[in-house]
């Protein structure tokens, strides 16, 4: 059968990323970071990271091909890009850029839903036909996605690409957006899940006590805001008892904070297991490479009897090859568009706006 | 019964109309900013009978009243700090706020706990026929009780028996009025609306709250939502939040966009920048976060001319990174600026805001 090679696009956040696959074989990745430009500032600074994208997209373009080793144009036969959610100005540079390409070369356009993208990430495979993950366990549905990064935590029930059902999702902040904002309480930099857990690795997390969120609501949604002030209080306290030794606190801090995060998370996918176990459980997005939510979300489910993936590290940040292998199957089931004109960004899409192709808020 | 369409009439007129029928121990209907209400000389006892008898099945429901302004209700409440605060911020307004009564009006008027009801609505007319009447006038609705809230002549007089109809002297028509929820009740004598620094009533005119619990910033929110609500259909509503992280920024943006009738949940809008809630029977709710905005005018980017328009409601977090650059646009908006800060007490935050309408 005719291989499908796809050209795909994510400029959601603050990385621009080009990928190009052949079916669900990832032949290039290019990831433009911009993490030196936002490291300063605490934050993606979506002004610069549009700049940065605007500057940066061309040359990722050519060089993910380049590494695919595509001559020509006409091997490409769609192209996928990130269309929400995401920040506006950001998405709007690589929709751009995407329908720019695909009028110019006259491919059909598939508009990605981030979301699907993190959730497929897993299920990503190499150039010589293999899962970049050893020991994947067969794919199933339905399957019990959590997504956890920066700006989403959701715990999504699947029943194949393109039928999503939200469990739950955070009632505030995203889990990564709590470990920014308590890194940023210590003045400890950006982002914070990394630095978290690096520096909580040598802290023990029994030491401290802090809550742990929506453990009493017997729902599937999360809730890090009371995490949050219970950390800023405690800070502040601490600050104050220990004065100058209060730097000699900080892994303790740390620890507990990822703990109590990790827990937060996994108690809801816990109960979701248990309420309605499937027969498989992704846990993707950027937190997903928290190795200490690995190691204990491995414990819960192995318990359970429920086979877990995780995708390969590289994969868990935002990167174009997701959402390629999402526009492989978009585009295996004729799922693409002649005339995109209609489409446009949409920043705060969720991903049930993934079922059926639908475009738009 | 008489009718008189208020557009018609010079308000000279109907003014004098109104005041002569309350004089009379009559009934007059007339509209508020929320929906018509029914109207006797609080004072009469004969005419609070007459209402009670065209209200039918109210048992022993208190009635609230309207006054012209703080004095007048002074003379028949009194007034705690609490109290004064609202009608210093949110009066006129769709409130009715509840006071220890001085027991001076007619026997069933005020509640068997000596508490009294009082509407200083943003209905000129009506506040201008109280004046000249000289006395607080019966403020409920002018439905029959458990009837439609009525927001037109019609739907009054289609749910009421002819003896009713027979008891009604004036009815003034304003025609249909917008939908608006009928007026939030403050209890001011209990404990949980808590006002601590009375000292704050500055050049700026900050007022000060004081929320340890979630209950009290979700009260505020219903405060200044029904301050700013008269303006929802009419105007841009912008909301200006200063606080640092975790002064509960995004818990008051939800309690203030559950008020607007939004059912979604209102998320931290940190991670996108920018979050739309419909709301219904007027434009968006914008939540903003500027934390990170390089540049004062990326709010361009946001679509700045579509978002600074009547009828929506726009929150801004960390509001000062864009204060100069929106400026020009709040000329003809109702603003609010709000500050949050965590007190020494845990769990308690200090909020100061004043209101721009």
């Amino acid at each position: 059968m005719k291989k499908t090679y796809i050209l795909a696009i994510d400029t959601s956040c603050d990385d621009t990323s080009v990928a190009v696959l052949r079916n669900d074989n990832v032949l290039s990745t290019v990831i433009a970071s911009q993490e030196e430009i936002h490291q300063p500032w605490g934050g993606v600074f979506p002004r610069l990271a549009r700049r940065a994208h605007i500057e940066n997209i061309d040359a990722t373009i050519e060089l993910a091909l380049k590494k695919a080793q595509l001559k020509e144009w006409s091997k490409i036969d769609a192209i996928a890009v990130t269309y929400g959610p995401g920040l506006a100005p950001c998405l709007e540079v690589g929709l751009l850029k995407a329908k720019e390409l695909s009028e110019k070369h006259n491919k059909p356009l598939i508009p990605i839903n981030h979301m699907e993208g993190h959730i497929l990430s897993p299920f990503l495979r190499n150039s010589n036909g293999k899962y970049y993950i050893n020991n994947l366990p067969q794919v199933h549905y339905p399957l019990i996605a959590l997504t956890v990064s920066g700006g989403h935590t959701d715990l999504v029930w699947m029943e194949g690409v393109g039928n999503y059902r939200i469990l739950g999702e955070t009632l505030d902040d995203a889990a990564g957006e709590a470990f920014d904002k308590i890194a940023r309480m210590m003045e400890l930099g950006f982002p914070g899940g990394p630095i978290l857990e690096e520096i909580g690795a040598k802290g023990d997390p029994s030491k401290i006590d802090l809550p742990l969120p929506m453990a009493k609501k017997p729902n599937y949604h999360f809730s890090y805001s009371g995490l949050k002030t219970a950390c800023l209080y405690l800070i502040r306290d601490l600050k104050e008892e220990h004065q100058e030794n209060f730097p000699s606190l900080i892994p303790d801090i740390c620890a507990s904070a990822q703990e109590a995060i990790v827990d937060s998370l996994l108690l809801k996918l816990k109960r979701a297991c248990r309420n309605m176990p499937p027969s498989l459980v992704v846990i993707v997005g950027g937190v997903s490479a928290n190795k200490r939510l690995r190691l204990k979300a491995r414990k819960i489910l192995k318990k359970l009897n429920i086979p877990v993936a995780f995708p390969e590290k590289k994969f868990c940040t935002d990167n174009a090859a997701m959402i390629g292998l999402a526009g492989y199957h978009r585009f295996q089931r004729g799922e693409f568009l002649e005339d995109f004109s209609g489409v446009d960004r949409s920043p705060s899409i969720t991903i049930e706006k993934a079922n059926g192709f639908v475009f738009g808020e | 019964m008489h009718i008189i369409n208020i557009k018609d009439e010079s308000p000279q007129n109907i003014i004098e109309q109104a005041s002569l029928v309350l004089s009379q121990g009559g009934i007059v209907i007339y509209p508020t900013e929320t929906c018509y209400g029914v109207g006797v000389d609080a004072s009469n006892s004969s005419a609070v009978e007459k209402l009670l008898q065209y209200k039918r099945k109210r048992q022993n429901k208190p009635l609230s009243i309207i006054v012209s302004d703080q004095k007048m209700a002074e003379d028949y409440v009194f007034l705690n700090e609490t109290a004064k605060n609202i009608y210093c911020n949110f009066l006129p307004g769709p409130i009715t706020v509840v006071s220890s009564g001085k027991q001076k009006l007619a026997p069933l008027v005020e509640s068997p706990q000596k508490t009294q009801g009082i509407r200083l609505p943003s209905y000129p007319l009506i506040l201008d026929i109280v004046k000249k009447f000289g006395r607080p006038i019966t403020a409920t609705s002018a439905n029959a009780s458990y009837k439609k809230t009525p927001y037109q002549i019609q739907d009054i007089l289609q749910n009421i028996s002819e003896k009713q109809k027979g008891l009604i002297d004036l009815i003034l028509d304003a025609g249909e009025l917008p939908k608006r929820k009928p007026s939030v009740v403050i209890d001011t004598t209990m404990e949980n609306i808590q006002i601590l620094r009375e000292g704050d009533l500055d050049i700026e005119k900050y007022q000060t709250f004081l929320s340890s619990k979630e209950e009290e910033t979700q009260e505020l929110a219903k405060l200044i939502y029904e301050a700013v609500s008269p303006y929802l259909q009419t105007k841009l509503i912008v909301l200006k939040l200063q606080g640092d992280l975790g002064t509960g920024k995004t818990f008051f943006t939800r309690s203030f966009a559950q008020n607007l009738g939004i059912r979604e949940n209102v998320k931290s809008p940190t991670f996108i920048l920018c979050h739309e809630y419909p709301i219904k029977d007027a434009g968006t709710l914008y939540h903003l976060d500027t934390y990170r905005m390089y540049e004062a005018n990326e709010m361009e980017d946001l679509g700045i001319n579509r978002l600074f328009q009547p009828q929506n409601v726009i929150v801004i977090e960390w509001a000062d990174r864009v204060s100069q650059y929106i400026e020009p646009y709040l000329k003809e908006a109702v603003v609010i600026d709000m500050r949050l800060k965590h007190m020494p007490e845990k769990d308690t935050r200090e909020i100061k805001y004043k209101i721009k309408l």
